[in-house]
């Protein structure tokens, strides 16, 4: 198994150039994660995508973080459907 | 390099407003932003598109000079170089989205609009907007096989630009699925992470079989005589043939299973899924009048 890299939030805003407060408020929302270890804070890298997806889409669409909650729920529930869909379509070749 | 009708694409004639304008991009922009698309691969294209028009028209001075000259934009280069002259700057322009998703370049402005407002770095005035990239960019690719190369696992080599990446294709890998390979995507800005790597398989099917996850499935004919008395017919699979018992009065569409006679599981190749076939009964024709007396006789000892 993959060992799971953090990344210290202070030294992605800095580099990303991303304001504290924004990826602050993920984590209020509950949109990501800190891993918090000796007083400092953390994000799993795997979760970096998810941060520049959502940086995107409030600065791009001005989507709050109310909206950007909303929005990751929706994209869950299509991918789930979208899923499904392709193994109906699937299903129904047999019968052609 | 054609003409590009910046008003059409945001929906707008020549009258727009610069609210009418802000208004069509925004709403434009909402529909088509590829992370709120993300498996649709025109999405990114339409909403540069977008873009390319907002940054146009939303701008007074590109505005004009895309009105003026927009469908004689081959002599744009000239009014360009009359306005140097004369000591003027360069357009400016702003990008209005610089996003990493997968396989997203928001350099790429058309032909059209570089030729008519220069490149990206003679286009003065605009400031860059911040763009979080810290991740280097996903890359996509895409990986076609046949259905019978998914039968065991194999390792192949793929050529990504002046790289070799040695890979292990799962068996039973299905069509559309997509693998990530995580670090093999483009190089992180200030020390991030790697982008990643998604393969997507496109499998053909090679064989008579129609497939559905590890499970395949097909049609046998078989007479009348074996479909009423019984009788051993050979099937083929996907690893060769095998003998069958047909029982006697088996009805037409009748389904049997052939136990672990499918695809390798993914990931568990040690598992297979199941060969479904149907029974398909064929009736003679051209009977003689010797089979039609038979026939006739028989009808009656119902």
């Amino acid at each position: 198994m993959a060992r799971e890299k953090y990344i210290l939030v202070r030294h992605y805003c800095k580099h990303a150039q991303v304001e504290d407060a924004f990826v602050n408020r993920l984590h209020e929302y509950g949109l990501i994660a800190f891993e918090e270890k000796e007083n400092d804070l953390f994000i799993d890298e795997k979760d970096i995508s998810e941060i520049e997806r959502m940086f995107r889409l409030h600065n791009d669409l001005g989507i709050n973080f109310e909206g950007l909650d909303a929005i990751k729920q929706m994209l869950k529930r299509l991918n789930k459907i979208e899923k499904e869909m392709s193994l109906y379509k699937k299903r129904l070749k047999l019968y052609e | 390099m054609e003409f590009i009708d910046y008003y059409k694409v945001l929906g707008l004639d020549k009258s727009a407003t610069a609210a009418d304008i802000k208004k069509a991009y925004r709403k434009l922009a909402r529909k088509h932003h590829p992370d709120l698309n993300p498996n649709d691969k025109t999405a990114q294209q339409k909403f540069q598109q977008i873009n390319e028009a907002n940054e146009v028209l939303s701008d007074p001075e590109n505005r004009k000079k895309y009105d003026q000259y927009g469908k004689d934009w081959q002599h744009a280069d000239a009014f360009e170089k009359a306005k140097q002259q004369q000591g003027s700057q360069g357009f400016g322009g702003q990008r209005t989205y610089s996003g990493g998703g997968q396989g997203f370049d928001d350099s790429q402005f058309s032909d059209f609009f570089e030729s008519m407002f220069g490149g990206g770095h003679s286009r003065g005035g605009g400031s860059s907007r911040q763009t979080a990239q810290f991740k280097g960019q996903d890359l996509n690719a895409t990986l076609r096989l046949n259905l019978t190369d998914v039968l065991q696992s194999q390792k192949q080599t793929i050529s990504l630009g002046d790289k070799k990446i040695r890979i292990t294709i799962p068996a039973g890998v299905e069509d559309g699925q997509t693998l990530k390979i995580k670090g093999y995507g483009g190089e992180g800005m200030n020390g991030g992470p790697k982008g990643d790597l998604f393969i997507t398989f496109e499998i053909f099917n090679n064989t008579r079989f129609k497939r559905l996850e590890s499970d395949i499935y097909s049609t046998e004919e078989i007479s009348l005589y074996t479909a009423l008395l019984g009788g051993e017919i050979t099937v083929e699979t996907l690893t060769g043939k095998v003998k069958l018992n047909v029982k006697p009065e088996t009805q037409n569409d009748t389904k049997v299973k052939l136990k672990g006679k499918g695809l390798p599981k993914y990931k568990k190749e040690d598992q297979h899924g199941d060969l479904f076939i149907t029974y398909k009964i064929v009736l003679p024709n051209n009977l003689s009048d010797k089979e039609k007396e038979l026939f006739t006789e028989l009808s009656k000892l119902r």
